[in-house]
């Protein structure tokens, strides 16, 4: 009789001391912990593309984005600099118009070859040759021979 | 008018005195009790410097390191949990605090950080200490890869576990998925590796690509030379094929971790669905 005593007891006991056990966790502490894994995101949002203020920069802006999400999205990354020679066309052409513009992406081409980075910055992040359209350049890029 | 000067000045040195160290403390908690973080963590770091003796550490270090959890600077929360655990006598607070440790590294990613902080944890474990254990341990070993373990603990997390073995075997699909495999398809046939993955709309895009610039120097070798063919167009094609095969092998790692990053977060669900999670 005494042991059926001492056994329910214990069991009301240990039922007492288990009732936060059986406490899950809240929702804001598992919310915190949603992200710590890669969700593998890599998708990149064209921001060059947007802002158009005429029909010249929006049709640019379509033909940079068929040609960065059908070719270029298949290719590696080939280009030396950054910004892409693609990004460096349409945002030239937004900030100098379409015959300017046009004359610096091609110029720029014909520059993305890698054979002369002592004449440009280096960046450090994507280790790329720094050559943005939107910078002002106090110093002609030409090769230095001496 | 010097003299009423001189008066003004005396009686201003003996009237006017600094806030103590304890108001100090006070309005810090005052502050902590608010909620006002941001606010409360410059006024604790203020009794820290004007503490001499190191009398308030002690006392404040996990207020100091709550606050900079709950403003999500956690690598520092991490820091300031170190000292309030060595500053600690109770082993229930000092499990606590290793929690809390476990889940700054957790969010900063490093697992292996989480890991010891959890195999700090004493053996008996106090009130509800044991669940949080099996929380913070499933979410630690799923990060790691080491599934088997996460399953464990997250199974004894619920009462019916049939989801749990569901969402682990989905994972267990997903493990099977080899990137490998993906840029050796794509080597064969383009864009092949990207099907085998689920990426209809890059395969496709690959296969296209690449099959019209086969075409054209097929075209162009018959019409004109293969010489000129090579020259005009292997280059181009080369380019994209390369980067076709390359790019299934990343597809295929992007694709494990975004169904991975999936799957944990059903997991998460299960455990939200639990009753007593509010």
């Amino acid at each position: 009789m005494k042991m059926k005593y001492i056994v329910t007891g214990f069991l009301l006991l240990s039922l007492l001391l288990l009732k936060n056990d059986l406490k899950a966790q809240t929702k804001s502490e598992i919310g915190r912990h949603r992200n710590i894994i890669d969700d593998g995101n890599v998708k990149r949002e064209y921001t060059e593309a947007k802002n158009n203020k005429n029909e010249i920069q929006v049709l640019f802006s379509g033909l940079f984005l068929f040609y960065k999400t059908f070719v270029s999205s298949q290719d590696q990354s080939v280009c030396t600099f950054t910004p892409s020679c693609s990004e460096f066309g349409i945002l030239s052409v937004k900030q100098y118009g379409m015959i300017r513009g046009g004359m610096m992406t091609m110029d720029r081409l014909t520059r993305c070859n890698g054979l002369s980075p002592s004449n440009y910055e280096l960046e450090k992040k994507t280790m790329l040759l720094k050559d943005d359209p939107r910078e002002k350049k106090y110093v002609p890029i030409v090769s230095i021979v001496n | 008018m010097r003299r009423v000067l001189c008066l003004i000045l005396i009686i201003s040195s003996v009237a006017v005195h600094g806030q103590t160290i304890d108001q100090t403390l006070s309005f810090a908690n005052t502050l902590f009790e608010k909620k006002e973080y941001s606010n409360a963590v410059e006024v604790y770091k203020r009794v820290l410097f004007f503490d001499q003796n190191g009398e308030y550490g002690r006392e404040i270090y996990k207020n100091i390191a709550d606050c900079l959890y709950n403003t999500e600077k956690f690598e520092d929360a991490a820091n300031y949990y170190e000292l309030a655990f060595f500053s600690e006598s109770s082993d229930s607070v000092k499990n606590e605090i290793n929690f809390l440790k476990a889940s700054c590294y957790l969010i900063l990613r490093q697992y292996d950080y989480a890991q010891i902080e959890l195999l700090n944890l004493t053996d008996s474990l106090y009130s509800g200490q044991s669940r949080k254990r099996d929380y913070y341990e499933g979410m630690v070993y799923f990060a790691k890869d080491e599934f088997a373990a996460s399953e464990k603990s997250f199974k004894s997390q619920v009462s019916d576990t049939t989801i749990i073995h569901k969402l682990f075997r989905k994972n267990d699909r997903i493990s099977r998925i080899s990137p490998k495999k993906a840029k050796i398809l794509s080597m064969i046939i383009p864009g092949l590796g990207q099907f085998y993955v689920g990426d209809i709309k890059n395969g496709l895009n690959s296969m296209i690509l690449t099959g019209g610039l086969f075409y054209l120097g097929i075209r162009a070798g018959l019409n004109n030379s293969f010489w000129e063919a090579g020259i005009s167009t292997l280059p181009w094609f080369q380019r994209y094929y390369t980067g076709g095969f390359t790019k299934a092998e990343k597809i295929a790692q992007t694709k494990i971790k975004e169904r991975r990053y999936k799957v944990y977060n059903q997991l998460l669900d299960e455990l939200e669905k639990q009753p007593g999670s509010h």
